[in-house]
């Protein structure tokens, strides 16, 4: 190839050319993220079932539906939300299914599931990813009177979200915050009465305009009865004339209007009571083009609505725009890095000049590569060129060396020294790139989580080296034919850095002979040994006491300064008192100067998945966008404390956890540690998960935990004497329906047309403890008109029942969580266990299924590409060298470098992770380019005839410099990701830190222990 | 000489990695064990104090109006009715008149009576002149005795036979006022039974007065419910049982009601259940578990649950008799709230 390109000059620089070109365009367009889509396949079900309770939903919906799915290929978990009027069925298939083919799976399952389903269920299939968090939230909310917040819902319902959808650049808009428009109907009961109108037949007359439309009874503070029909609005006038009797319509005994429903959802954009249009992207769009998209489209109405305020509460932009420009700014200061380690090492202002130019031509290179293969760019991509600056220098400068080398001390001409000099050095490098390919290329299948975070990074790595080693052994030729074209003369600066060198690092080659000397001496077996046991004694120490000390995690925590908190007031209280109790800490929140948006959701609406999504109505989801880590004093955990603390101080609030975005390394695992309990009988779970609870509340480290359900809501049990009720000629159903005259009842249990059974539950709002009371004397009427007090057919009890009930893998479950600051979460997982064993668990199945459940999985396998690279690696190197002892030896000396990467992450206060992992792979792919040029050198001074002693000491005397340099070189590219100077790349330092460690103790290791071996283990005489 | 100081600064050099990498990892796990576990904050609440006061508890219900004085107008006679005075809807007043019926049966029956009782009547004349005349002659010997006693029997029996006839007359007086019939009481016409042209029989009714003072409000009450009184339009009227069953449910009655209500109406009443002293608690701090009821108390940062057996409920609340908890805070959360106090949460009485 060198030979092809160095005969053509034009090609390759055309060639160069283009693919910089190529590259820019690149930068420019390709998708930006934060971190690669790792969040496996997800569809979910989501069926309203008007008036059934948790129970109910959960045994007749739920089950029924997650066993046609269980039947499916590929299913990694099943697991379901069970609340009053809904079920949240989520089925999560493995990577290798793929979106598509998992919804029209999960499509047929549900077809054939629900002949199974009570009649009035419906069931909607929604598929979710990564794409799912919304790319920003658009808060809208009332400027002044003029404009309320149902009528500013209906707006956003029926113009807004059309209208944005028909932007293609924009995925999907989901409108959230309650206010659902609906016809209300406000029923005088004196006046029904007169005309002997009961609820019952009313319900019947307005259901027969349209059968599918539920209705909601609702008593409000003036004695009116209040029916909510989600009807259409051109229905009003149609229901006003409605024939209830004989000579009575409907506007005879009742008002109707357009109107509102009663809230289960709510929403809170920065503080203020809105509405959210959650503006999603498309499975495999960019966030900046649909945010840009989605900003230029709000400006626009903005001017056509001129009494709606408009503002983004939540967005991943600024996210990602401030992660992307940090990396930028961090390859700069790599760029810079490296190159002032070349003068200090080399004091060669041509190797300099020739590095400066090779680093852009590989990065452009290579960024029009990944936008050829149609690739992203996010935080991994970048970390992936930054690691492969310090490489590919080390190519161009060997190549660039090795010509002036043959230039003045061979005396070669220019032409003769560049052809000999580049063909002498093709061998090494190309063996150093494709020792460092082999070593990292199975970590590209390891397959799972890993994978998925990983291979960008391997594949952007292969791609530079590849381009790094074409480069110098085709670029670098052409360019030392025009650097050295008047000799090669030192200017006064290099001397000035030659001195410098010569006189201080210079002088370390003196140490290394020596103990090369000192293994040669008198004793030398023993000599040999003491060294030996010196160093794996080291090792050994070194792992066994640091490696438990810091613990593992899957990803350590990162500031990206986005906070989130999941909070839960009484399950019997409404979206209203909970939003009024939220203000004043809303009003606390936005006065501090570190915080930049809130959005706060409260309750699920159907078809809604970006928010809320699973919560009560008087639960809420609160996001906090703070300002970046580089603009606040503060770290996250510190400002979550604060939350934490102030939103403790609310009355009745029951659940309190603040914690990072983030905080798990994939959105499917519900908290850090989360300890669950399943069982196929849901009664005898949360008294064990009470007990779980305590044990681990005193677990280090910690910051809240939760129960993500409980037996806490109060409700009230009618149970109905059916012989009375039949004397009466009544059904309990016929008495359901007649319940709402005097109560505030918000859903009966008993709304299923097929339930005979005795029991019926209410759901009471507000004071509904005041109309258990009032509940005993409602007259009820029988078949032949007779009027019965209800506590004459039924007995009226107070029961306390669960709000929510989750399933997950076909039994109840149950899950413990707590979130942690930054503990490792093998240490905080260990100490549950300690604790767990003195719970009985006897009948229910315990499981971890926190963080650690992916650790441990991506643990196994990153091991394994770690021995396979390390296998392969030695495979290669026998190939190479045609030595299998020197193959050995060479991987034997990689080991030796851990010493320093355990050390690394230690006083960097960074836990085992995956990006360690993949750290002490890139490591040692670089240690053993090392390895290779000393032996390589090692083998051309035996071959010229020196003994094998002589041809050690005289490789560490030729490769000091080179080694030293790349080592250091390697190190300063890494300084910004060590030192995390951007958002997001706290998750990504650790691989810097087991890098930087272990590249300092691993060089200083290699040049002695490599020559030693080599020499020591010769079989030929000395 | 060099030699040994060099090994020297190597031996130096080793052990203060040594020391300082032993200090790294000691400080290291110090670190991690001075980490707190996660806070247990305390749960805001709000609380109130209660005393022993008069209280009545009360149920809503829905009662039904009756009326006792509502009078049914029916005839004696068997006549045709001529005419209806007052129709249904109209306010009548004592003594007006409201239905007419046929009376010339009546009237001719009267006269012809009295013609019989005039031609009696002279009759009568006759013989008592004649009698006189007999008297006188008798003294002279001019008629027999046994004359004389004739004409005093025939005249005896002539002015009985008259006294009958005058009392016949009376009856017929008193039918013909069957013919007329008045009202005998204030009020309203509230149902007409026949129209003109109908017959009256005896003990048919022919219409209802309904008199707002006859008023009163019956409610039907299941029987484990303690009835005491009734408030209606704020204003507490007592209930006395009927000692009857409609459909197994107690009735009770209130006393007379004047209220512009009308017979078979219903109306929205509260029921007293319980009147007396004691403590009323709340309905909303009251919490149910396993078929007992709790209240919790306050007591420095604990809850402490305390059962209460209520003597009666009401939609105001209940009523305890037990005084132990007069004077202490009570937790005033909902229910889910109040069970996490009682397994062990602390507390924070917030104003």
């Amino acid at each position: 190839m060198f030979n092809f390109f160095y005969k053509r000059p034009y090609l390759l620089y055309s060639l160069i050319g283009a693919f910089f070109f190529l590259g820019i365009v690149a930068l420019v367009t390709l998708p930006k993220n934060l971190f690669p889509d790792a969040n496996r396949p997800q569809v979910i079900v989501i069926t309203q079932v008007p008036g059934a309770t948790a129970e109910v939903v959960a045994s007749t919906v739920s089950k029924p539906i997650e066993e046609e799915i269980a039947r499916l290929g590929l299913v990694r978990d099943i697991s379901s939300i069970n609340a009053a009027n809904f079920s949240i069925v989520k089925a999560e298939f493995e990577y290798a299914k793929g979106l598509e083919a998992a919804a029209v799976d999960v499509a047929n399952a549900l077809s054939i599931a629900k002949s199974k389903l009570p009649k009035n269920a419906n069931p909607a299939i929604y598929t979710a990813g990564d794409f799912t968090l919304p790319v920003d939230v658009v808060s809208l909310s009332p400027k002044d009177k003029s404009i309320s917040l149902a009528e500013i819902r209906k707006v956003a319902d029926s113009f807004i979200k059309p209208y944005l959808l028909s932007n293609p650049a924009i995925g999907n808009v989901e409108v959230f915050g309650g206010y659902q428009s609906a016809i209300d109907i406000k029923v005088n009961p004196i006046k029904a009465k007169k005309y002997g109108i009961d609820l019952d037949r009313l319900a019947k007359t307005i259901s027969a305009l349209n059968r599918d439309m539920p209705l909601g009874f609702v008593k409000s503070k003036n004695n009116f009865y209040t029916i909510t029909w989600y009807g259409q609005k051109e229905n009003v006038a149609k229901l006003k004339n409605l024939q209830i009797a004989p000579n009575v319509k409907l506007s005879d005994i009742a008002d109707i209007s357009w109107s509102y429903q009663k809230r289960s959802s709510g929403y809170m954009g920065n503080g203020k009571d809105a509405v959210a249009l959650s503006i999603q992207r498309a499975p495999k769009g960019s966030v900046l083009t649909v945010s840009k998209a989605t900003r230029a489209e709000i400006e626009k109405l903005k001017a056509q609505y001129p009494h709606i305020n408009f503002e983004i509460s939540d967005t991943q932009r600024d996210l990602i725009e401030t992660a992307n420009t940090n990396m930028l700014e961090a390859l700069r200061d790599a760029i810079i890095f490296t190159l002032f380690v070349i003068m200090i090492f080399l004091g060669n202002r041509r190797a300099l000049y020739a590095a400066a130019l090779s680093i852009p031509m590989v990065f452009f290179s290579t960024m029009a590569i990944i936008w050829l293969m149609g690739g992203e760019l996010n935080i991994v991509i970048y970390t992936a060129i930054i690691l492969a600056l310090g490489m590919l220098v080390d190519d161009a400068v060997v190549v660039l060396e090795n010509i002036e080398r043959h230039m003045n001390e061979l005396h070669e001409d220019k032409q003769k020294a560049v052809i000999e000099g580049t063909k002498e050095v093709i061998q090494p490098i190309f063996a150093g790139t494709i020792a460092t390919i082999a070593i990292m290329f199975p970590l590209m299948f390891v397959g799972d989580y890993p994978q998925h975070i990983f291979r960008p990074l391997i594949e952007t790595l292969i791609i530079a080296l590849l381009v790094s080693y074409f480069l110098s052994i085709t670029f670098i030729p052409q360019l030392s034919l025009w650097l050295y074209r008047n000799g090669t003369e030192k200017s006064k600066i290099e001397k000035w850095f030659e001195k410098l060198y010569q006189n201080t690092i210079g002088r370390l080659i003196n140490p290394y002979v020596a103990i090369l000397k000192f293994s040669n001496g008198k004793w030398y077996v023993l000599r040999r040994m003491m060294l030996t046991m010196a160093v794996v004694l080291t090792l050994v120490l070194s792992v066994k006491n640091i490696m438990p000390t810091i613990g593992k995690d899957v990803m350590p925590p990162m500031d990206t300064g986005i906070i989130k908190a999941q909070i839960a007031f009484s399950a019997n209280d409404t979206v209203d008192s909970a939003e009024q109790r939220l203000r004043p800490f809303l009003k606390w929140l936005h006065s501090q100067k570190w915080v930049r948006m809130s959005s706060v959701a409260f309750g699920t609406e159907p078809g809604v998945l970006s928010l809320g999504s699973g919560n009560l109505p008087a639960e809420a989801t609160i996001t906090i966008n703070a300002v970046n880590r580089f603009d606040r004093n503060e770290t996250i955990w510190q400002l979550e404390d604060v939350i934490r603390d102030k939103l403790s101080h609310i009355e009745g609030i029951k659940k309190n956890d603040v914690f990072d975005f983030g905080a798990t390394a994939l959105s499917s695992i519900k908290a850090p540690l989360n300890i669950r309990i399943k069982s196929p009988n849901w009664q005898i779970l949360p008294p064990i998960a009470h007990e779980i609870e305590k044990n681990i509340s005193d677990i280090k480290g910690l910051t809240s935990h939760s129960l993500s359900w409980d037996v806490d809501f109060t409700e009230i049990t009618l149970d109905i004497d059916t012989a009375k009720a039949l004397s009466y000629g009544l059904t309990p159903y016929q008495i359901a329906l007649q319940l709402p005259l005097h109560g505030e009842v918000v859903s009966l249990g008993t709304a299923l047309p097929s339930m005979n059974a005795q029991f019926v539950r209410l759901y009471l709002k507000g004071k509904y403890s005041s109309n258990i009371q009032t509940l005993k004397m409602l007259p009820i009427r029988g078949a032949n008109g007779v009027e019965i007090p209800l506590s004459e057919l039924a007995k009226i009890s107070y029961k306390l029942t669960p709000a929510k009930i989750e399933r997950d893998a076909m039994l109840y479950s149950l899950d413990i969580g707590a979130y942690r600051a930054k503990r490792p979460i093998t240490h905080i997982t260990d100490d549950a266990n300690e604790r767990l064993k003195k719970v009985n668990t006897d009948g229910v199945i315990l499981s971890q299924e926190g963080d650690i459940k992916q650790l441990n999985d991506s643990f196994k396998r990153m091991i394994k590409a770690i021995g396979l690279g390390v296998a392969l690696l030695l495979l290669t190197l026998i190939a190479i060298y045609r030595s299998v002892r020197l193959s050995i030896i060479m991987i034997l000396v990689l080991p030796l470098s851990m010493i320093g990467a355990a050390w690394g992450m230690l006083l960097m206060d960074k836990p085992s992770c995956m990006p360690s992992m993949v750290g002490l792979l890139l490591l040692f792919g670089i240690i053993i380019k090392n390895a290779v040029l000393l032996i390589d050198f090692y083998q051309v001074h035996e071959a010229e005839g020196h003994t094998p002693f002589e041809a050690a000491v005289q490789s560490v005397r030729d490769r000091f410099r080179p080694v030293m340099m790349t080592a250091f070189g390697t190190i300063a590219g890494m300084i910004p990701i060590a030192m995390e100077w951007a958002v997001g790349l706290e998750r990504l330092s650790p691989l810097a830190d087991v890098a930087i460690g272990g590249l300092l103790i691993g060089t200083l290791l290699t040049l002695v222990y490599v020559p030693l071996y080599a020499y020591a283990t010769e079989r030929k005489k000395k | 000489m060099k030699n040994i100081i060099r090994v020297l600064i190597i031996l130096v050099v080793i052990a203060l990695l040594v020391i300082g990498g032993i200090k790294a990892v000691k400080d290291k796990r110090a670190k991690e064990a001075a980490l707190p576990p996660a806070k247990t904050y305390t749960i805001k609440v709000k609380t109130i104090k209660v005393e022993p006061k008069d209280i009545t508890l009360t149920l809503p219900i829905l009662a039904i109006v009756e009326n006792d004085s509502d009078v049914k107008i029916s005839s004696k006679v068997a006549e045709r009715v001529e005419s209806i005075n007052k129709s249904r809807g109209q306010k009548v007043k004592k003594g007006e008149v409201l239905v007419k019926l046929d009376s010339r049966d009546v009237n001719s029956k009267i006269l012809a009576l009295k013609s019989k009782i005039f031609s009696m009547q002279i009759n009568l004349n006759n013989l008592q002149t004649i009698h006189k005349r007999s008297k006188q002659l008798l003294k002279v010997d001019g008629v027999s005795v046994e004359q004389f006693e004739k004409e005093a029997s025939s005249i005896a029996s002539l002015k009985a036979q008259i006294a009958s006839l005058k009392a016949g007359l009376a009856e017929l007086y008193a039918l013909k006022t069957y013919t007329v019939l008045k009202s005998p009481i204030d009020g309203v016409v509230s149902k007409l039974f026949v129209s003109v042209g109908d017959m009256a029989m005896p003990g048919k009714p022919l219409m209802q007065i309904s008199s707002p003072k006859g008023a009163y409000i019956v409610v039907r009450v299941p029987s484990d419910i303690n009835a005491k009184s009734l408030i209606f339009k704020n204003k507490e009227y007592p209930l006395t049982p009927l000692d009857n069953t409609f459909n197994s449910l107690n009735e009770y009655r209130t006393p007379h009601i004047e209220d512009n209500l009308t017979e078979g109406q219903r109306v929205d009443g509260k029921l007293v259940v319980y009147k007396g002293k004691g403590i009323l608690l709340p309905n909303d701090l009251i919490l149910n578990r396993d078929a007992q009821e709790y209240i919790v108390l306050a007591n420095g940062k604990k809850g402490e649950g305390f059962k209460i057996s209520p003597v009666a409920q009401g939609q105001e609340g209940v009523v305890v008799k037990d005084t132990r908890i007069a004077d202490k805070d009570i937790v005033s959360e909902k229910p889910d709230i109040l069970l996490k106090l009682l397994s062990g949460a602390p507390l924070e009485i917030i104003k």
